[in-house]
């Protein structure tokens, strides 16, 4: 008989997970900041690639799937000034409905058809789910030359909504899957060996191989230290994939949350820095994990006079 | 303006793009397709996953220079290998090499990535010596935890080679 108020609380928690009031203002930062962020990390000649000999066309499953050829420079030039258009508008919000939705669309085809060339790779995967989530999300709500003109019109600031928060827990989704997916590959693969060989070590000793390494040139050669002392480069690789199988906890648990978010950016910033591996925009999105309000609020109390008035129309 | 709580309608879709994102990952994370071959947008985020040990093996291109042919130089930077991605230019080589039709592939590929070289030299994109053909090896390296031995591999094989005509 007590199963049916736990399963009720249960639905109120998941409710209130995704739906609970929240500011414009959380998102409308998130928006301004994740497309700015977008735009320079996306900034690549994609028009390029309809110079690649047609040996190496292997097109993603879904591309093969649509039956999409190997494209034109013609398409591919117009389909980029398009993309960074788009990322642009979204950026200060302008027509961000259909600045979002364009950015998502060509932005997905962009970005699946460098993994026609030789693979696919996960490093942008999540540029994906920010953009679809967004693309459907009212984000133009608030901090926007849209809401500006509302504004001019005599609209009233919008109230806080459920709209403002789900497309945010959307991107937190989407980087747990990312987390606890390494984590369980990890495992998987090598089990404890992963943990308790000289695994990590030997990754390490491999980034400062040129000849060798996959990845860009690490920007430290301290992986070469850490090497040479396998106790702590163990110690490093358990709380890796402790972090990373326990990441999803981030979503629901409050206190382990900022451990558990910062350990990871802290995480992979280590591995950039040491064997080599890009995270650019991957890392660009932990920005959905601040409360851009709140800090607003504390720049509002603390910051100088001026600076963030209260009340200012960008906030509304 | 006044804002509204999410419709049924609203929340469906909401929690249609979730089910797409979740239920996705999951299906990848249980396939753990390797490098190259994930169901993009969906991974199950393979990175350093497997056990590695102090013996390397790569597969790399060298450049033979125009200048002085007995010299060769790794095409191991991205702005020689622009626009496919070095990590995806070797991964795309070694489903070459596994090919039934591998030598024509591999000419063929090494042909086209020739080509390009030299056209991006030409263009300024890179400022790569002229190459006059490029080859393929296995170098195998015994790594030491002090690196002092990274450019001198313990063997190399040659795979494959090219030059132009």
């Amino acid at each position: 008989m007590s199963g049916l108020p736990r399963v009720s609380k249960l639905r109120d928690a998941w409710d209130r997970f995704w739906f609970a009031p929240a500011s414009p203002t959380n998102l409308g930062f998130c928006r301004l900041l994740f497309y700015g962020g977008a735009l320079i990390f996306t900034w690549w000649d994609f028009s390029a690639l309809a110079e690649v000999g047609g040996v190496f066309w292997k097109p993603i499953w879904w591309i093969r799937l649509l039956g999409l050829a190997q494209p034109s420079h013609g398409i591919l030039q117009a389909s980029q000034e398009i993309f960074r258009l788009a990322l642009a508008a979204s950026c200060v919000g302008i027509f961000t409905r259909v600045a979002t939705a364009a950015a998502f669309f060509l932005g997905t085809y962009l970005l699946s058809l460098q993994y026609c060339f030789g693979g696919s790779n996960h490093a942008k995967v999540i540029v994906v789910w920010a953009l679809a989530s967004l693309a459907l999300s009212r984000c133009g709500d608030a901090l926007s030359v849209d809401r500006w003109l509302r504004a001019r019109r005599g609209a009233h600031a919008p109230e806080a909504s459920g709209e403002y928060r789900w497309p945010i827990r959307v991107v937190w989704v989407a980087m747990a899957c990312a987390f606890f997916g390494a984590g369980v590959s990890k495992l998987r693969h090598a089990g404890a060996g992963w943990v308790t060989s000289d695994t990590l070590a030997a990754y390490l000793v491999r980034a400062n191989y040129p000849i060798v390494r996959d990845s860009d040139m690490p920007m430290l050669d301290w992986g070469l230290w850490l090497a040479r002392h396998r106790w702590l480069c163990r110690a490093l690789a358990a709380g890796s994939v402790t972090l990373e199988t326990l990441f999803p906890l981030a979503l629901f648990h409050r206190r382990l949350r900022p451990i558990l978010v910062v350990g990871a950016f802290f995480m992979q910033l280590g591995i950039t820095a040491v064997l080599g591996a890009n995270f650019d925009v991957f890392m660009w999105t932990y920005l959905f994990w601040v409360p851009w309000d709140r800090v607003a609020g504390w720049f509002r109390r603390v910051g100088p006079r001026g600076l963030v008035p209260a009340g200012s129309a960008a906030f509304r | 303006m006044r804002a509204t709580d999410p419709t049924r309608g609203r929340r469906r879709e909401v929690y249609a793009l979730v089910a797409v994102l979740v239920l996705g990952s999951l299906v990848a994370i249980v396939r753990d397709d390797p490098f190259g071959k994930e169901l993009w947008p969906f991974s199950a985020f393979p990175m350093y996953s497997n056990r590695a040990g102090w013996i390397a093996r790569s597969h790399r291109l060298f450049g033979v220079l125009r200048e002085d042919p007995a010299r060769e130089f790794p095409l191991i930077e991205d702005e020689y290998l622009f626009p496919i991605k070095k990590f995806r230019f070797y991964l795309a080589l070694r489903r070459m090499e596994q090919d039934r039709d591998r030598d024509r592939v591999l000419g063929a590929a090494l042909r086209d990535t020739l080509e390009r070289y030299e056209a991006n030299r030409r263009a300024g994109r890179h400022h790569g010596p002229a190459l006059s053909g490029i080859r393929l090896y296995e170098s195998k390296y015994r790594l030491d935890a002090r690196a002092t031995d990274r450019d001198h591999p313990d063997s190399r094989r040659l795979i494959f080679e090219v030059s132009p005509g």
